[in-house]
């Protein structure tokens, strides 16, 4: 069995009126790359928050090494490295005195880490923090964050503001952090990145968590797009998970996950005309529980 | 004690800090010299031609402030002073919390392994400590002044008897105006009760300012808030002064127990006075806290309110940056 770093159990959040976060319950396995997907809203960085110890849960709780995010906050930040979804620094600072600090005021900082990814991250660390771009900034945020060796890093839509040179660097160094077996916790909206990144994703929605999915098994997962005139369709859905017939134009959209042969083998036994094969991708995931009420995914 | 974050505070303050020492500085010296330059005669004539209704508006008597350490003293009192002091603490003490949420820096600075409560009270500290330095800048320029300064007397002929020391004045003499140091008619280590005061002063607008900064999320409302506070109190002092239906606004402004010159003249004449917990003005013929009292109240008011501060920042959601 593989052990949880963190645990989080019918977690809620209640601001006024509104739930930001409504009975979430999720395990994060020690050393995995955990993705958080979901629209402006859906409770990504009220999780993260709450995780953090920055807010008190209205109901539930959360564990990072069965120690209570919010009891227990400053034990917890000792074993986590966080970068915030807006990233703001010491405008009287410069780059420099930035990492300086961050590596001073931590028992596990190391400036001469920190000098190395700022360097890898391709930063001007002489500039003052005032006079530097959101991008730089969030450059220098990363080199803080991701030079230290806490076993969890929470990442917080880091990519925002990046260009792609450094966005790939970004991904390559979340992959060396799970190969050294640390755990990162890693939001975004790009699904492309998570897809890249992520061992195993949830999807949020309205505060709510609405789905769990593992990449592996993603990989496993086609869609076939068809156009088939006749044929009988019934033979079909025991062996697909989805499909849809639009009789009209003909078009057959189908999801499988695992063998695909015997879907390929139907298909080579009727008309089909038209034929596209891929790997269905987060995206479909994605689509299933954001362009449908969440009365009905829920 | 966090010395990356005592470094991060201390750099963060300096400007304010410099800006405060500097102007401090200049005018306390300024203040203590210009006192120099009018002679005590002179400045008599001007009391003189006051209202006497008018000697409600001070804590001493009008013949204590002709002399030349009540004239000195009064520095403690003038509005620059005590708002220069104030502002060091009230624009420190609101930037604790809502200061860096405002600048959305908090979230940065609370992901490190550092409790609210350290964050909080390490910022207090420095700014107490500054609090502490510009009182002795203020002391250092007074000092400073009186060590410099020269005045003018009035010096009347006369002569010595031998032996007895007895000096007998010329009736017809002319008088002649002669230079003497100040430092001979006034001891700097006597401003010590005054400036003990003003720190105290200080510390209260520290905790209150904290306090109000550790229940908002933008520095500039927290100081404008702080700020509102510190002109209704002085109002309230004013009002109290002027008007007898009024005299209650004296127990609701902290500026009651700030009184630098009734402190330093009371030690003139009693060593002992700065520990007595009441004493009697004689202007008003009333009984007021003495500086024992008076200090201590603004300490416990200052700290109890940066306590009630550092337990609201503890406990309270943080708001995301934006």
């Amino acid at each position: 069995m593989i052990e949880s770093l963190v645990s989080v159990h019918q977690l809620s959040k209640q601001f006024r009126q509104h739930w930001a976060l409504a009975g979430c319950s999720l395990e994060i396995r020690r050393g995995e790359v955990f993705g958080l997907l979901g629209p402006n809203g859906a409770g990504k960085t009220t999780l993260l928050r709450l995780l953090m110890g920055y807010l008190k849960p209205t109901t539930g709780n959360a564990t990072v090494s069965e120690l209570d995010c919010y009891r227990d906050r400053v034990a917890i930040h000792r074993q986590v490295a966080y970068l915030p979804g807006e990233v703001r620094l010491f405008r009287s600072m410069n780059g420099r005195q930035v990492l300086k600090f961050f590596s001073g005021i931590r028992p596990d900082g190391d400036f001469q880490a920190a000098l190395r990814m700022a360097r890898r991250l391709d930063l001007d660390l002489s500039r003052w923090v005032a006079f530097m771009s959101t991008g730089m900034r969030q450059k220098l945020a990363l080199a803080a964050v991701l030079s230290l060796p806490a076993p969890l890093t929470i990442l917080d839509e880091p990519t925002a503001n990046l260009d792609p040179t450094v966005r790939t660097q970004l991904l390559q160094i979340i992959d060396e952090i799970r190969r050294d077996g640390r755990t990162v916790v890693f939001s975004s909206h790009v699904l492309s990145e998570v897809e890249e990144v992520c061992d195993r994703v949830v999807i949020l929605r309205e505060g709510k968590l609405v789905h769990e999915q593992s990449m592996g098994d993603l990989r496993k997962m086609y869609r076939i797009r068809a156009r088939i005139e006749g044929g009988d369709l019934t033979e079909l859905l025991p062996l697909v998970d989805s499909a849809r017939h639009d009789p009209l134009t003909g078009r057959l959209t189908i999801e499988v996950a695992g063998d695909i042969h015997p879907v390929l083998r139907w298909l080579a036994q009727n008309p089909v005309e038209e034929i596209e094969v891929a790997p269905a991708g987060l995206r479909s995931v994605y689509e299933k529980f954001h362009s449908v009420p969440v009365e009905q995914v829920v | 004690m966090n010395l990356s974050l005592l470094r991060k505070n201390l750099q963060e303050s300096m400007l304010l800090f410099l800006g405060c020492a500097g102007l401090l500085a200049a005018f306390s010296f300024f203040r203590v010299w210009i006192v120099g330059r009018l002679d005590s005669g002179r400045f008599r004539q001007i009391i003189d031609l006051l209202p006497k209704d008018w000697e409600r508006f001070s804590s001493v008597d009008f013949e204590w402030i002709v002399s030349y350490l009540g004239r000195t003293a009064t520095t403690l009192d003038e509005p620059m002073v005590v708002m220069l002091v104030s502002a060091w603490a009230l624009v420190r003490g609101a930037d604790v919390v809502g200061g860096e949420l405002g600048r959305g820096t908090m979230e940065m600075l609370l992901a490190q392994p550092v409790s609210r409560a350290r964050i909080f009270w390490q910022q207090f500290s420095v700014n107490i400590l500054g609090v502490i330095t510009l009182c002795l800048v203020v002391w250092l320029a007074m000092w400073m002044a009186v060590q410099t300064t020269q005045i003018k007397e009035t010096e009347y002929p006369s002569f010595n008897i031998p032996l007895t020391g007895f000096k007998i004045p010329v009736p017809n003499g002319e008088p002649k105006q002669i230079l003497v140091p100040m430092r001979d008619v006034v001891d700097a280590t006597g401003f010590a009760p005054g400036l003990v005061n003003l720190a105290c002063l200080g510390v209260f607008f520290a905790g209150m300012a904290s306090w109000l900064s550790s229940n908002d999320r933008y520095g500039w409302r927290a100081t404008g808030l702080a700020v509102g506070v510190y002109f209704l109190f002085a109002m309230f002092k004013i009002g109290s002064a002027a008007t007898p239906s009024l005299a209650w606004l004296g127990w609701i402004t902290v500026f009651s127990l700030y009184e630098p010159e009734l402190h330093i003249q009371a030690s003139q004449t009693d060593s002992g006075a700065v520990w007595h917990w009441f004493m009697v003005n004689h202007v008003s013929a009333k009984t007021v806290a003495g500086p024992l009292l008076a200090n201590l109240a603004l300490l416990a008011a200052g700290a109890s309110l940066a306590m009630i501060g550092a337990l609201r920042f503890s406990r309270r959601d943080l708001p995301a940056a934006g």
